[in-house]
C-alpha cells in the first residue's frame, strides 16, 4: 500500500508543484472554455485568449514567489539583531 | 507541408530536449550506483527499469487509439498543460535566483555517500543497488513516456517524438560511457527553460483544438504560441529579478 500511494504521490507530482499555480490554470482553461465563446468578441480570439490567460497566470504565479521570497529574505534579515542579543 | 515540418519539427525538439534532461538525472544516479556498489545490479537495475517502460509505451500505446480524438487531445493536451507550465515556472524561479539550480555533482555526491552508508545485502544480487538502479531510471523515464505519448500521440507523430527521445537516450548513454561522470556541464535550467515553453505552447494548443476553438493559421499557431510563452517566461525572470534586487538595494545603504 505505501508503495502505491508513493507511485501515486510521484504521479500527482509529475503535475503539480505548487497547487495554487496549477488550480489557477485549471479554472482559467475550464472557465475560459465554458465562458469565452459567450463574451461577444470574434470567436477566432477564443484560443488565443485561452493561451494568453495561461501566460498571465505564469507572470503573476512567478512575480508573487519573488515577492514572498523577497519578505522571507526580509524577516530573516530583521531576526538576526534578535539573535545577536541572546 | 511546411506546417508539417513545423510541428514534427517542435515535436522532435521537444521530445529530444526533455528526454535529454531525464536521461542525464537517471544517468547520474546509475553512475553512482555502479561505481559504489558494482556495475552489473547497477546495469540489471536500469535495463529491468527500461524494460518495464518500454511495457507501459506497447501497452498504453495502442489503447489511446481507441479513444475519441476530441477527448484524447483534451486530455493529453490538458496533462501536458501542467506539466510543461509546471516545468516552465521552476526554470524561471531558478533562472531568477529564488529556487537553486540543480547540480548533478553534489545530486552524484549525495546519492554516493547514502549508497556507502546503505549496508550490505545478502544472496548473489546488491538488492539497494539493483532497486535504486531501476527506481531511478522507471522515474525519471515514466516522464520521457509521458512526454513522448503526449507530443507524438494525438498529432499521430509518434515517431518522430520517439526518435528525438531515442537520439538523447543514445548521446546520453555513450556520453556516460566516455567520461564516467555526471554530466554537469549541460545546462539543465536553459533546457528545462525551453522544455517548458514547447510543451506548455504543445498543451494549450491541443486543449484549445479540443474545444474546438479555432486557432488562426491552424497548426502554424504552434509557433506562435511558442514565441508567445517564451516572452512570458521571459518577462516572469526579468520581474523577478527587478524584484529580488528592489529588495536588495535597500539593504546596501
Amino acid at each position: 500500500m505505501s508503495w502505491l500511494s508513493a507511485a501515486a504521490r510521484e504521479l500527482f507530482g509529475l503535475f503539480v508543484d505548487d497547487v495554487p499555480y496549477t488550480a489557477a490554470i485549471a479554472i482559467w482553461v475550464v472557465g475560459g472554455a465554458f465562458a469565452l465563446p459567450e463574451l461577444a468578441i470574434d470567436p477566432g480570439w477564443d484560443a488565443p485568449l485561452l493561451a494568453a490567460g495561461c501566460a498571465l497566470v505564469l507572470v503573476v504565479s512567478s512575480g508573487y514567489a519573488a515577492f514572498s521570497h523577497r519578505r522571507r529574505l526580509a524577516t530573516q534579515l530583521r531576526s538576526v539583531p534578535m539573535d545577536e542579543h541572546r | 507541408m511546411m506546417i508539417d515540418w513545423a510541428h514534427a519539427g517542435a515535436t522532435v525538439l521537444a521530445s529530444f530536449l526533455a528526454s535529454l534532461v531525464e536521461f542525464v538525472e537517471a544517468l547520474t544516479i546509475v553512475l553512482a550506483v555502479g561505481t559504489v556498489r558494482g556495475w552489473r545490479p547497477a546495469l540489471a537495475g536500469a535495463l529491468a527499469g527500461a524494460a518495464l517502460l518500454v511495457a507501459l509505451v506497447v501497452v498504453l500505446g495502442p489503447l489511446l487509439d481507441r479513444v475519441p480524438i476530441a477527448w484524447l487531445q483534451l486530455a493529453v493536451g490538458g496533462l501536458l498543460l501542467l506539466f510543461g507550465m509546471r516545468w516552465l515556472r521552476k526554470a524561471v524561479l531558478r533562472a531568477a535566483g529564488i529556487v537553486p539550480l540543480h547540480d548533478e555533482v553534489s545530486a552524484y555526491a549525495e546519492q554516493t555517500q547514502s549508497l556507502k552508508t546503505a549496508g550490505t545485502t545478502h544472496g548473489p544480487w546488491d538488492a539497494i543497488a539493483l532497486v535504486t538502479s531501476f527506481k531511478a531510471v522507471v522515474l525519471e523515464g515514466l516522464e520521457v513516456v509521458f512526454i513522448v505519448i503526449a507530443v507524438g500521440a494525438v498529432g499521430g507523430r509518434l515517431l518522430p517524438a520517439a526518435a528525438g527521445a531515442g537520439v538523447a537516450l543514445l548521446l546520453v548513454i555513450a556520453l556516460g560511457i566516455a567520461l564516467h561522470r555526471p554530466l554537469a556541464r549541460v545546462p539543465e535550467n536553459s533546457l528545462k527553460f525551453a522544455v517548458g515553453v514547447l510543451l506548455s505552447a504543445f498543451g494549450i494548443f491541443w486543449v484549445g483544438e479540443g474545444i474546438h476553438f479555432p486557432w488562426p493559421g491552424e497548426d502554424l499557431a504552434i509557433l506562435g504560441l511558442i514565441v508567445g510563452f517564451l516572452a512570458a517566461a521571459l518577462l516572469s525572470v526579468d520581474l523577478c529579478r527587478r524584484s529580488l534586487a528592489a529588495r536588495a538595494r535597500p539593504a546596501k545603504s
